[in-house]
């Protein structure tokens, strides 16, 4: 992966750009996700994918502004993460010509990623468990379980905007 | 009681004790350290001379002040209608060591004369004997040991001494030696034949083995009781081993469990992980219906054709021929590829029809994936509850098991085959001794009313068997009366034991009486019938052990007040509340030394109904003195 740092406003983007990147001051939270074997996602490409789900659930489109590259299109799962991906340019645009354009499409995800990283980070609970637990309870949208361990926080959903 | 320059009293102090009808109480309060232990010993040690206290007896100040002080006890108390006052002195010598330098008793008569008892201590034994006192003068928080397993010789030497039962086992004794002194006495007197002589000699022996027999028989039953002492206390460490093995199996067994369930979470926490990681579809199950709803209008407009219409327009333009029969020529077939294009570009097609079935197969799976979560989140739950669990039962486990659990039951097993077998033998002993010693009793009986009809024909002789015959009638008439007196004192010691620990305990029901077998042994029946004192908490015995002194107390009408350091330091409430209520009716005078916080308020009231005098100690922490303050009862 190179380091990559540049301004997107004003450039294109290729049709075939198969490249994706997030915004440079976040990188560290994408890997603090989605690095290691401690972290709560297997991959930073699976965190990123659930980043742009997350932030297309909440409406948070954000402009990366500096960038940094940190994946391959082809690396992104191509039966789970890569229509995910497909379905909401397609839903964000309303024309299905958009999955043949790369470029397009991937802005679109990390720009959902951008903002949905921020809600993301919110559900670090300082542990692996804890976080992932977090997560679950942020995908099914409630409070699963009374916490056994007291140190176990669940996900507060909804999550308080106010301040991004 | 007067007390000066004793322990931390500096300076002359005194109290004195109640005794009205309805007033019998005094109680002596004081915070831990003020100074009640120090007075309670002062009464032990001005009419014994033991204090059992640790250190000097000389107050500190004045042993400062002067090195050759001295500290001295006097107490004044009613004996048998006359006034006694009692007083001890201790010296401090030139090298620091305490003397003792005088002990006196002096007797006020009804005509008020004093005189002064030349043997006072032997006076004080007579009065309330050395031995009987901690029955009546005792530390509340020791007196447990009384009742507990393996102390059944202190109970009876308990009751030995407090019913002065030794003074008539010493006259039993006494008179059958002077029998047998008379006995040799007639022996040798004048006018005796050979065959009478040989009559004599014979009783004489007979009435030596008897006596012989009967201190082996002392011995032995007091073997069988220490014993029996030792068997209690080695089967309670048996029992308890087994319930700590069972606890260890049990524990054993959580381990196990634990080990399981722990590797189970490892594996689900893994599978939870990967499952999230997995599982953003169920975030945009709106963009992925969005999406395949355009896709299908898109579909239905013909702006994307279907993977079937274009399979056949490329069937047509391979065959090149319509499906009406005629041949396509080029223009026909030019006309085609440019409708097949026009729709969409080839590539586009591909992408969109592959996105349109994975979007729809990732639309089952967010369902899917959705379900999973939920259910490994239970699971989780449930594996999280049942460690909980486990960890608090082994914790509970490891406070019950404590430290010391590397007992060998073995070596315990092999102890208690020991007693088992010395025990068996000194029953065995003893069963031959009451039958020998029946058997001899009888046989001197027999020769004694012999000895009655033998005539002997000198003045000298015949005086000699008279007072022979005397001697021995005596000493059989007192024999079976200590025997009377020992069976009836022990069954009323033990009615009166029953009675008032059931009026103490707060758990009638759970005892149903209280025995005092033959050697002594205090035996508490649970309501299941079973020997319920090793399962006694030590509350539980100090009361028990209170109830055979009030009751030993009442039964021999013994005048001697009951003084009793700490009380209730190991009661609850309830036993306290009852003790404060009867213990009060059960003897004529009564002394407590209290701490501030022995006594809960509602028994207290209970109890200052009897109170006529009431003292508190205070101490100062900056001279280290207590000074006696009066208060109102």
């Amino acid at each position: 992966m190179t380091a990559e740092s540049e301004e997107v406003t004003g450039r294109g983007r290729s049709a075939d750009d198969d490249r994706f990147y997030v915004a440079f001051s976040k990188h560290a939270l994408f890997q603090a996700f989605g690095t290691g074997d401690e972290s709560p996602i297997e991959s930073l490409t699976e965190t990123f994918v659930l980043a742009a789900a997350v932030g297309w659930a909440n409406q948070l489109r954000m402009p990366l502004g500096k960038r940094q590259h940190v994946g391959f299109l082809r690396t992104i799962d191509a039966k789970i993460g890569l229509p995910l991906l497909q379905a909401i340019a397609i839903a964000e645009t309303g024309d299905p010509g958009v999955v043949a354009d790369q470029g397009a499409m991937l802005t679109i995800a990390e720009e959902y990623a951008n903002g949905g990283i921020d809600l993301l980070a919110t559900l670090d609970r300082g542990s692996q468990d804890r976080t992932v637990i977090a997560i679950a309870g942020m995908l099914l949208g409630d409070v699963p379980m009374e916490p056994t361990d007291p140190t176990v926080v669940l996900a507060d959903i909804p999550v308080d905007l106010s301040d991004l | 009681m007067r007390i000066s320059d004793f322990r931390q009293y500096r300076g002359e102090h005194s109290l004195s004790f109640s005794f009205a009808q309805d007033k019998s109480v005094t109680v002596v309060t004081g915070k831990n350290g003020a100074g009640k232990t120090a007075l309670f010993y002062a009464l032990n040690w001005v009419l014994y001379g033991d204090a059992d206290l640790h250190g000097s007896l000389v107050n500190k100040g004045a042993a400062q002040a002067n090195p050759l002080s001295k500290a001295w006890v006097q107490l004044e108390f009613f004996d048998d209608s006359y006034e006694w006052v009692a007083r001890r002195e201790v010296q401090r010598t030139i090298t620091g060591q305490e003397r003792e330098t005088s002990f006196s008793l002096n007797r006020l008569d009804a005509e008020g004369r004093i005189r002064q008892v030349p043997n006072p201590q032997e006076a004080i034994d007579t009065i309330l004997p050395a031995d009987a006192r901690r029955y009546f003068f005792f530390d509340g928080e020791r007196i447990d040991e009384l009742t507990r397993p393996g102390h059944e010789s202190q109970v009876r030497e308990a009751a030995r001494s407090v019913l002065n039962l030794k003074v008539f086992e010493r006259t039993v004794e006494h008179l059958s030696a002077v029998a047998r002194d008379y006995g040799r006495q007639l022996k040798a007197a004048e006018g005796v034949t050979d065959e009478q002589r040989r009559m004599l000699e014979r009783t004489e022996a007979t009435a030596a083995t008897v006596a012989e027999n009967e201190a082996q028989l002392v011995d032995v039953r007091e073997r069988v009781a220490i014993l029996q002492g030792k068997l209690d206390a080695v089967n309670q460490q048996l029992d308890d081993l087994k319930e700590i093995r069972a606890l260890q199996a049990r524990d054993q067994a959580l381990r196990l469990r634990k080990a399981t369930l722990s590797a189970e979470l490892t594996k689900l926490r893994a599978n939870l992980r990967t499952t999230v990681s997995r599982s953003a579809s169920i975030l945009a199950t709106d963009a992925i219906g969005e999406a395949l709803r355009i896709l299908e209008a898109k579909r239905v407009k013909g702006e994307i054709p279907s993977g079937l219409r274009q399979q056949f327009v490329d069937d047509l333009l391979r065959d090149g021929i319509c499906i009406c029969g005629r041949h396509i020529d080029d223009d026909a077939r030019m006309e085609l590829a440019v409708r097949r294009q026009s729709a969409a570009s080839t590539v586009l097609v591909d992408r969109v029809l592959v996105a349109n079935a994975d979007m729809t197969g990732l639309q089952a799976r967010a369902e899917s994936a959705e379900g999973s979560i939920r259910t490994l989140l239970a699971r989780r739950k449930e594996l999280d509850d049942e460690l909980l669990d486990i960890e608090r039962e082994s914790e509970a486990i490891a406070q019950q098991r404590g430290s010391e659990f590397s007992k060998d039951v073995t070596k315990l097993e092999e102890e208690r085959r020991l007693y088992v077998d010395r025990q068996r033998d000194a029953l065995l002993l003893q069963g031959r001794l009451e039958a020998d010693l029946k058997r001899d009793r009888a046989q001197l009986g027999l020769l004694q009313e012999k000895v009655k009809k033998v005539t002997i024909n000198t003045t000298i002789g015949a005086a000699a068997k008279r007072r022979y015959e005397l001697a021995s009638a005596a000493a059989r008439a007192a024999y079976e009366m200590l025997a009377l007196l020992n069976t009836d004192m022990r069954s009323r010691i033990q009615q009166e034991t029953d009675r008032i620990f059931k009026t103490f305990v707060w758990k009638d029901r759970q005892f149903q009486a209280v025995s005092l077998t033959d050697d002594y042994r205090l035996e508490v029946a649970d309501r299941f019938d079973a020997d319920g004192r090793s399962g006694l908490s030590a509350g539980e015995r100090q009361v028990l052990s209170l109830s055979f002194i009030a009751g030993m107390s009442k039964v021999t009408g013994q005048d001697a007040p009951l003084v009793i350091d700490t009380p209730f330091g190991r009661l609850s409430e309830t036993p306290v509340a009852n003790i404060a209520a009867e213990l009060p009716t059960i003897t004529r005078q009564l002394v407590l030394f209290v701490t501030d916080r022995e006594i809960d308020d509602a028994s207290m009231a209970v109890l200052s109904r009897r109170i006529g005098k009431s003292y508190v100690l205070d101490f100062d922490d900056e001279t280290g003195q207590t000074t006696i303050r009066e208060v109102a009862a």
